[in-house]
């Protein structure tokens, strides 16, 4: 819960209390349509793996005071690297990547939560720029190797 | 008559009158016609013949309709004479005057399928003895318009001659559709052809005595949609050669999955046994077993993934499932007093409200708040049995109803319209793509990835009573109120369609029953549910849950807690009558596949012992397993909610006495005994509440008048 060494408990010390836990969570977007598609009230969160539902209804509600009903957990398994992956009888496993733990965490009823944009028109407009100036640029120089600019014009190809 | 000049003489030899002539009215020029015609002739390397019936007026300046129609080798359409044999089964008088309009529709004759109209239209011209444009001009009988004609000419230039959507709504009227395909379908061994064709019109009856024999099933008189035909288009074609120009039940895939569903309700109904109808309806598929799956080598096919259902838990695990259940059972949800439905019921509760009370004595129920589930169900239990007792000298048929206690109540059923699971973004172009390759099965949907989900509610009811006869109908099937939609208009079902996973559902991969309190193949004599009651304890607990509170105490003093137990007593009711109903119509023999000819109705208690909901509610169809253009079905499942009403309010612990307030209606304030009273305007009447020593007299009520209810 904590990486913070404790000191060691002695019959009389009050209860060892830890008042800033190493958990944390991250908001995840989930997609708007398909099968994993959430409800408005329903936030997706990537967790600490050591933390259960019940530390993460009160990590949320504690701290961020927020109006959690249900919590469901999943944990997703890490990738694995095999030597060779279709060779399934001798296959060997060279690494494997650590599990990530999932919250889907349903607020009460009338929550709506949107993922935040944060950097989606940033990155649109920087690249919609480029994208212009480069055809900006090229309009000119688009058939340039092909155009026969030193033609002779008028002149028989014998004389 | 002006005739185009041909630019191509490659095609001077295939020169015909009836094509200078088409090309002189379509103001277009030959050569176009011929090049269309030819593209199919080079790929196939046969004769082209080109038939164009021309139904021409007197004079061209005042066309009223140009009729044409190519006819290419039938092999080419994959169409073989066989196909037709049906029709010739049909006489239809023959047509000389030829400006009367042939009315398709009167005289009961049904173009076979939608696939291949075309040759369809031209073979039923040659066996009804009438030309095309008789046909023709019935599809085009208001639209006689140069634009339809160009319409015709158009769609010869893809080679096929596809009909437009006013034609095929036109013939292919649902009811006539499925009644083609029922009969021109067949199960194993035994089939109806063309010739057992039920037929309203007297004229038809008389030609079908001078006909000959009645056909039998065989390989020339039954069609099958090619095993090539899909419910889905996999593949978007990548050039000009690999497109088709498929026609409206190809393109959308409704055609074959039609042809699928019906031939299956063919299948239904030549089962001799309901219990094989059920069983061959049921979408459960047995999982591999550990041998199969140890002994399974490469060269083997892969073992695909099993069907499971969705199983719907017996209290809701989730806090917002009521929108989510009317979805899924396709009911409509009328909150709304019962007052109505019982009235001029009005029986002696006293007996009922001693004998009760004592039970809850005895019970130790006290103020009900950490009674558990087991206990619950056996008050409701012995509820209904005291409340029998109160009545059953004055009303003789309650001794031929059945009491069962501690009943299973299972149903399965498939709901249709979850196609969004295959939805996915495309990270590129940000659109919303179905992606159906390479991706899994969605669990419980069919193997075609129809979004067809199969779901199943394995229910617990705590008591049931059951009769030989069945309750009457709230209303017929064919009223307006079996139409109205499940949703408002402005409901946005987006917002509730999500995943299963979402509302707390999980896969079930036990096998699957149709069990309203018995089973289909026991004997049983009572088979129609009379009255239900259901206990909802577990979901005090689930609410305490989702509030985050260590127990149960404070429920009924948080607003939210009360609405979500309402929510969730909702959603129950909505699901325990429609399981219940549901079997109970496959225990009568109809599946989802042969749709219920006739309403079910039922009556249900549901409480967690302290608050009790009485719910009224009417299975209108059980057709919700396909979604898909040409399967009409605007019937909807109804459902009356009456409650919350409470037990009691109030409970002296020294005393072991219970105290209610009542609820009456008068329009004049008139209170006897009062110890404590307010009062409030509400639509024009008081709403008089008093305390008074006793449980509620209006729970007491009705759950006696929901068992003298007919």
């Amino acid at each position: 819960m904590t990486t913070r060494l404790a000191r060691l408990w002695q019959p009389g010390n009050p209860q060892r209390r830890v008042f800033l836990p190493d958990f944390w969570l991250a908001v995840v977007e989930s997609p708007d349509v398909g099968r994993n598609k959430l409800p408005r009230n329903c936030v997706k969160f990537e967790v600490d793996p050591r933390m259960s539902r019940h530390d993460i209804r009160e990590y949320l509600t504690k701290i961020y005071d927020l109006p959690v009903r249900d919590v469901r957990t999943e944990v997703q398994m890490g990738d694995i690297t095999w030597n060779s992956k279709h060779d399934h009888q001798y296959k060997k496993a060279m690494w494997k990547d650590d599990d990530k733990k999932f919250a889907y965490v349903f607020m009460s009823k009338g929550f709506t939560f949107s993922y935040p944009k944060m950097f989606d028109s940033l990155e649109e407009d920087l690249e919609l720029i480029k994208a212009k100036q480069q055809q900006e640029d090229l309009k000119d120089k688009l058939n340039e190797g092909y155009a026969n600019r030193n033609r002779r014009v008028g002149r028989f190809l014998a004389v | 008559m002006l005739v185009h000049r041909v630019q191509c003489t490659h095609y001077h030899h295939q020169l015909d009158f009836h094509a200078r002539v088409v090309a002189h009215v379509l103001h277009v020029s030959l050569t176009t016609i011929y090049h269309c015609c030819s593209m199919r002739m080079i790929h196939h390397n046969k004769q082209l013949e080109v038939i164009m019936a021309l139904q021409l007026h007197p004079t061209l300046l005042n066309l009223q309709m140009l009729i044409f129609i190519v006819r290419f080798e039938l092999e080419i359409f994959k169409i073989h004479h066989h196909v037709l044999q049906p029709l010739r089964a049909i006489k239809l008088p023959v047509l000389e005057d030829h400006h009367r309009i042939l009315d398709l529709t009167d005289t009961n004759v049904q173009i076979p399928c939608f696939q291949f109209i075309s040759p369809y239209v031209y073979a039923a011209s040659r066996t009804i003895n009438c030309t095309v444009s008789h046909i023709f001009r019935f599809a085009f009988m208001d639209s006689h318009t140069v634009e339809s004609r160009f319409y015709l000419f158009s769609v010869l230039s893809r080679t096929i001659l596809i009909i437009s959507d006013s034609f095929s709504s036109r013939i292919f009227a649902m009811h006539g559709l499925k009644r083609t395909f029922l009969i021109r379908t067949v199960c194993r061994g035994k089939a109806s052809t063309a010739a057992d064709l039920p037929q309203s019109s007297q004229d038809l009856e008389q030609t079908n005595q001078e006909d000959t024999p009645v056909k039998t099933a065989n390989a020339s008189t039954v069609y099958r949609p090619p095993y090539y035909r899909k419910p889905h288009k996999h593949h978007e074609p990548k050039h000009m050669l690999q497109e088709e120009f498929t026609n409206a039940g190809d393109a959308s895939g409704a055609g074959v999955r039609l042809f699928d569903y019906f031939k299956t309700a063919e299948m239904v109904n030549s089962m001799p046994t309901i219990k094989e109808k059920i069983d061959l309806v049921s979408p459960y598929e047995r999982p591999w077993t550990r041998a199969e799956k140890t002994w399974r080598r490469d060269w083997h096919p892969t073992l695909m993934a099993t069907r499971k259902a969705w199983g719907i838990p017996p209290t809701p695990a989730h806090f917002d499932t009521l929108d989510y259940y009317k979805y899924l059972t396709k009911t409509r949800v009328e909150n709304k007093l019962l007052d109505d439905f019982y009235q001029g019921l009005r029986p002696p509760t006293a007996d009922l409200q001693n004998s009760f009370q004592n039970t809850m004595k005895s019970m130790n129920f006290g103020d009900g708040l950490n009674f558990s589930d087991e206990d619950t169900q056996k008050l409701f239990g012995s509820l209904i049995d005291d409340a029998m007792g109160g009545i059953a000298h004055n009303v003789s048929r309650l001794s031929d109803h059945r009491v069962a206690y501690d009943v299973e109540s299972e149903a399965f059923w498939i709901r249709s319209g979850f196609m969004f699971l295959y939805d996915e973004l495309d990270i590129s172009t940000k659109k919303d793509t179905r992606r159906l390759n390479n991706f899994p099965k969605y669990i419980g949907d069919d193997r075609r990835k129809l979004g067809e989900l199969a779901f199943v509610h394995r229910d617990k009811l705590a008591a049931q009573v059951r009769s030989k006869e069945p309750s009457a109908p709230l209303f017929s099937l064919d009223s307006e109120d079996a139409k109205l939609p499940v949703f408002d208009a402005d409901n946005n079902i987006q917002e509730t369609l999500f995943s299963p996973k979402v509302y707390n559902l999980w896969p079930d991969q036990e096998p699957l029953w149709q069990c309203p309190g018995y089973h289909a193949d026991s004997g049983e004599t009572h088979t129609y549910g009379v009255l239900s009651v259901k206990s909802l304890r577990p979901l005090r607990k689930r609410i305490s849950h989702w509030m985050g509170w260590e127990n149960e105490n404070e429920l009924d003093d948080c607003e939210e807690a009360k609405q979500m137990l309402d929510d969730g007593a909702r959603s129950q009711a909505v699901i325990s009558m429609f399981s219940t109903l549901c079997a109970q119509a496959h225990t009568h023999g109809f599946t989802q596949y042969t749709d219920i000819t006739r309403p079910f109705t039922s009556q249900m208690i549901l409480s967690d012992g302290l608050n009790f909901y009485f719910a009224v509610g009417q299975l209108n169809t059980l057709a919700i397993n396909v979604e898909c253009d040409g399967f009409v079905n605007p019937r909807t499942n109804f459902i009356q909610i009456e409650g919350p009403h409470r037990l009691f309010d109030h409970y002296d612990p020294k005393e072991g006495d219970y105290q209610s307030v009542r609820e009456d209606l008068d329009v004049e304030n008139k209170v006897q005994v009062i110890i404590f009273y307010f009062s409030c305007v509400m639509s024009h009447l008081f709403l008089q509440r008093r305390a008074a020593s006793g449980l509620n007299e209006k729970v007491l009520e009705r759950v006696t008048q929901m068992l003298m209810k007919q």
